[in-house]
């Protein structure tokens, strides 16, 4: 299966690629998306009434 | 091949642990130093523990991981929000142990929310508030309830019930242990398990010295403890990602900008960043991380692309009355500190604190300095490393950054060619 990327995104993976010690673009994509496949099945984003409570510890901490 | 256990306990500085050794409270710790093996040694800036862990699993430093703080901002619509491990976009010694096909377990390692897939196990650290969602694999969650394992203590107990609050860290402990004794029979090359709890006394009470002795007596059990399950056949490296300091006096950044005129907003007292006034020059967030109000970059940028360097220039020459002033320690441009494809999300300018004086945002304040009912502050150079059998290079010859390299080479694994890291054994 081919998929097209536009050049300008393609170049940005190209750097991410290679900060992140990927052998090259294409396992980078693969990664980025067999995690978002998983994430989509299991892990969501953070609930809001987490954030929230994230929010008030960092701030009892003096981080916020 | 040799498999290697880290413990890290966050923000314990050198400093504390060489005093506390010679008092004698902590006779095991003592028992493992060696004279080339126990070094004093370099944090990040900002020294935050979501930016010095990130740069500790990654190897890179914050322009080629992507996380600057526990808050950071989007510029364009300008949004506030909190980084987690899906913000860091580097690969961590974790999936790179795991894409060598070795087995790691990993536990409450800060900026590991959400749990990455690596190959083993995998427990967020405090970004997660709950268990069920803090685990790789899911079906583990279960047990880490019934043996006690908790996330994180409450810090707020701290300040509205002291007898809760060390109850929590004593359970918190204990939990640390018993998960090391629950999953260190598994296969694993890679064993990491973080101390928070640590970090959590020192903010409240770095300045007490006898809750100090006491608290940390407490963890040389711990640690004895944890010893007596690791295997013979592992090494064992011990570090904090930071030191600490009592606070003398807090210094707010924004009130500052204010009175210079590089800071407006557009009502007369702001409660956020939100209300900023599109004339503004440079705003900050927590801890000294100043940001240009760059036109084609922020949401309401005011200032041309082509006088970026100008600006920033002119805004330096007045931030460094503060290290006249004695203030701050220093005043740094982007390019200084980091490097990388994240390097413009960077701030543009960093501000190093002086020991005793943390650094805040302070937006909604109109004084420059005050106090607040946190009492420890992080420090750069004064985080400790411990790794047994292993002579390492000499006392802040090398940072945070630097010893993912030796992790990888211990363990047989060739490092990512971009790896910053330089290594830390001699």
């Amino acid at each position: 299966m081919k998929i097209d990327i536009p050049d300008s995104l393609y170049t940005k993976l190209e750097a991410v690629a290679r900060s992140g010690g990927w052998k090259d673009v294409e396992s980078l994509i693969i990664f980025l998306l067999r995690k978002g496949a998983q994430e989509q099945q299991s892990y969501q984003d953070i609930p809001e009434e987490e954030k929230e409570e994230i929010r008030r510890k960092l701030k009892e901490l003096g981080y916020l | 091949m040799k498999r290697l256990f880290i413990l890290s306990i966050d923000g314990v500085p050198y400093s504390l642990l060489t005093s506390l050794i010679e008092m004698g409270v902590m006779p095991f710790f003592k028992s493992l130093i060696t004279d080339k093996g126990f070094r004093r040694y370099n944090s990040v800036l900002p020294t935050i523990s979501s930016v010095a862990w990130a740069s500790f699993m990654t190897g890179k430093n914050p322009g080629a991981h992507g996380i600057f703080g526990f808050i950071d901002r989007r510029p364009s619509p300008f949004t506030l929000y909190l980084p987690t491990g899906k913000n860091l976009r580097a690969k961590t010694l974790f999936e790179i142990v795991s894409d060598a096909g070795k087995r790691t377990i990993c536990f409450n390692v800060p900026m590991t929310t959400p749990p990455r897939k690596v190959n083993g196990i995998m427990v967020s650290g405090f970004l997660s508030t709950k268990l069920h969602s803090a685990v790789h694999p899911p079906e583990i969650s279960q047990k880490l309830e019934y043996i006690g394992y908790i996330i994180d203590v409450d810090p707020s107990l701290a300040l509205k019930d002291e007898s809760a609050f060390w109850t929590q860290v004593h359970n918190a402990l204990e939990g640390r242990k018993n998960a090391v004794k629950t999953f260190i029979g598994q296969e694993w090359d890679l064993f990491m398990l973080h101390i928070m709890e640590t970090d959590r006394v020192n903010h409240f009470y770095i300045h007490e010295h006898e809750k100090i002795r006491s608290f940390y007596q407490e963890l040389d059990h711990c640690i004895k403890g944890i010893f007596e399950y690791i295997p013979d056949d592992a090494d064992v490296l011990l570090l904090s990602d930071h030191g600490f300091c009592s606070i003398e006096k807090e210094f707010y950044v924004n009130p500052y900008l204010s009175r210079k005129g590089l800071l407006k907003f557009k009502v007369e007292n702001p409660k956020s960043l939100n209300e900023m006034d599109p004339s503004t020059t440079a705003y900050s967030l927590i801890p000294g991380r100043i940001y240009l109000n760059l036109r084609g970059r922020e949401e309401m940028g005011s200032i041309p692309q082509g006088d970026y360097s100008r600006v920033r220039n002119e805004v330096v020459d007045i931030l460094e009355e503060l290290v006249d002033n004695g203030i701050i320690k220093k005043v740094w441009v982007k390019e200084e500190l980091y490097s990388g494809p994240f390097l413009d999300e960077a701030p543009d300018i960093i501000l190093e604190p002086i020991e005793g004086i943390d650094i805040k945002e302070g937006t909604n304040r109109k004084e420059l300095f005050g106090k607040s009912s946190i009492k420890g502050m992080h420090t750069l150079e004064d985080a400790f490393i411990l790794w047994t059998g292993k002579e390492l290079k000499k006392n802040n010859s090398f940072s945070i950054i630097d010893i993912a390299t030796s992790i990888l080479e211990e363990l047989g694994i060739e490092r990512p060619s971009d790896m910053e890291a330089s290594g830390c054994i001699k």
